[in-house]
């Protein structure tokens, strides 16, 4: 019984590990690899480093693009699929539950999953997504950090001078080579 | 004369015209502009109540070595757990010895009668009174991380914050067994650790406490592994534990009440042996912004010394009026 406990446990986690990785990969590399080429002429794109951004809400309004180009994503190995995520719930709500009152996104992008007691996955609509960075603070503030903002190459223009990068005042959006078009915290560290 | 009509006309027109575009440009200037519309003010909760804090600071020790990691207290010596160094020192700051180690270091502890052990990943040491390296050994498995040490029935128990376990050694390292977590009545899940801190004490009546961080819960294992009885809850208030993974260090006072240590937003927080909120020792705003979470120890009068990372020192917390 209790190797049976165990394995169904060990599954749980693997699936949780394994699956998410899988989606975070199929979610941004496939998109990579399919728009890529269509949108982006030059060697250089603009890119969100997640580790500067300080969340000043700048990036929902100064994109050219409207709705922003950028959009919050999610760094599932980092995530602890909490119950209680600080990304996602509005600080001092009695339940915890998906009522839109208790949701701190402004647009309700971020959708919650039950998975399996105690987890719950945390996914973006991007459609509803203005890439405000209200989730992310609160994600930094009271969690691991997973949620983040990265500007969309399948939205993004690409634009000879990055509007949100001439207004940024942390010096986060920054031009990197096309071929590695994303800065996913999990990916790559603070240098 | 018609031409100079035209021409006093133009003239208006490009000054009101310049007028618009300098007026616009001032009012959308980055620095004129309105504050962040969607802002999430975490200041907010850094304020705490007054009348909550019932301990004070009464001294401060500035560490002499540099990346602390860990604290532990045994007989008013304080053991110091730096990322490539192992310091004993009194309560004084009076320095014993101090030693050099190759490994990155992640916690100190001390057995009842007093030997010092120090953990470094995947490995775990001995010391003698001395300093002197005793014995060491390896802990097998993938991505073991030892993040808590805790001594029971001359048996050694390690945390595991890479595997999600607490293994046991008989006291010359060899593996006995270990357990994760699972088989509580509701679900069977065990030990979920979004992040390496996976702390583990032993209270005065010899029972073993975990912080399940995940669960935001303190566990008590009795010692076949299962689960007797926790507390703990998550909220955004004082009274719970708030964020993914909380309390990520605890220690237990002489009376069996609980010190927290948390993440996110830095609480240092006093819980009664039943798990009701008693009082804060410490809040957010006694700590640096973007603090790492302080490591906690105490000693047999319920004095609390809190490693303060970020300042590289220990803070030293008397209840009042005790
Ligand atoms: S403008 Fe810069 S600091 Fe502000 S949210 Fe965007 S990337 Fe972050
Ligand atoms: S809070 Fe803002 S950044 Fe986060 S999902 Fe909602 S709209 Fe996007
Ligand atoms: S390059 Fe242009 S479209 Fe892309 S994020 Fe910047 S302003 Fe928006």
């Amino acid at each position: 019984m209790e190797k049976k406990i165990k394995s169904k446990a060990q599954k749980r986690r693997e699936f949780i590990r394994t699956s998410t990785r899988l989606s975070l990969a199929v979610g941004l590399g496939g998109l990579t690899g399919l728009v890529l080429p269509e949108t982006i002429s030059g060697e250089w794109v603009w890119q969100i480093d997640p580790f500067e951004c300080t969340q000043c809400g700048r990036c929902a309004d100064e994109c050219v693009m409207s709705p922003s180009a950028v959009k919050c994503v999610h760094a599932y190995d980092l995530c602890g699929y909490c119950d209680l995520c600080g990304g996602y719930f509005k600080p001092g709500v009695s339940d915890l539950n998906t009522a839109a009152e208790n949701q701190l996104c402004p647009t309700s992008a971020i959708l919650r999953r039950f998975i399996e007691e105690p987890f719950f996955e945390f996914t973006i609509d991007e459609d509803l997504c203005i890439g405000c960075g209200k989730c992310v603070k609160g994600c930094t503030s009271f969690g691991n950090g997973s949620l983040h903002l990265q500007i969309r190459h399948d939205r993004c223009l690409n634009c000879n001078q990055c509007s949100i990068a001439r207004n940024c005042p942390s010096n986060a959006v920054k031009r990197v080579p096309a071929d590695k078009p994303y800065q996913m915290k999990g990916d790559f560290s603070k240098s | 004369m018609k031409k100079y009509g035209l021409y006093i006309l133009l003239i208006s027109m490009g000054i009101l015209i310049s007028y618009l575009i300098l007026a616009d440009f001032l009012k959308t200037s980055v620095k004129k502009r309105q504050g962040n519309p969607y802002a999430y003010n975490i200041e907010a909760f850094k304020k705490i109540d007054p009348d909550l804090v019932k301990y004070a600071e009464i001294r401060r020790i500035r560490l002499s070595l540099p990346d602390p990691v860990g604290i532990n207290y045994h007989q008013g010596k304080l053991g110091i757990a730096y990322k490539h160094a192992i310091q004993l020192i009194d309560t004084l700051g009076r320095e014993v010895f101090n030693q050099e180690t190759g490994e990155v270091n992640t916690c100190v502890s001390f057995s009842p009668e007093g030997k010092m052990f120090l953990a470094s990943g995947r490995e775990i040491h001995q010391l003698d009174p001395q300093g002197t390296f005793t014995q060491s050994w390896k802990v097998d498995g993938e991505d073991p991380i030892i993040t808590a040490l805790a001594f029971k029935n001359n048996q050694v128990l390690a945390a595991s914050a890479g595997q999600w376990k607490v293994l046991r050694f008989d006291e010359h390292g060899t593996l006995l067994d270990s357990f994760d977590g699972t088989g509580r009545l509701e679900g069977d899940y065990g030990f979920i650790l979004p992040s390496p801190y996976f702390d583990m004490q032993i209270d005065p009546d010899g029972e073993l406490w975990v912080a399940n961080t995940g669960l935001l819960t303190l566990e008590n294992y009795a010692e076949n592994g299962t689960l007797r009885a926790f507390w703990g809850k998550p909220s955004f208030d004082v009274d719970g534990f708030t964020g993914c993974c909380n309390p990520v260090h605890f220690a237990i006072l002489p009376d069996g009440s609980f010190v927290t240590s948390e993440k996110g937003l830095i609480r240092i927080k006093i819980h009664l042996p039943s798990g009701e909120f008693d009082c804060l020792v410490a809040g957010p705003e006694d700590f640096e912004e973007d603090s790492e979470p302080p490591d906690l120890a105490v000693d047999e009068n319920g004095r609390i010394f809190v490693l303060d990372i970020t300042r590289s020192m220990i803070r030293i917390y008397k209840r009042n009026n005790t």
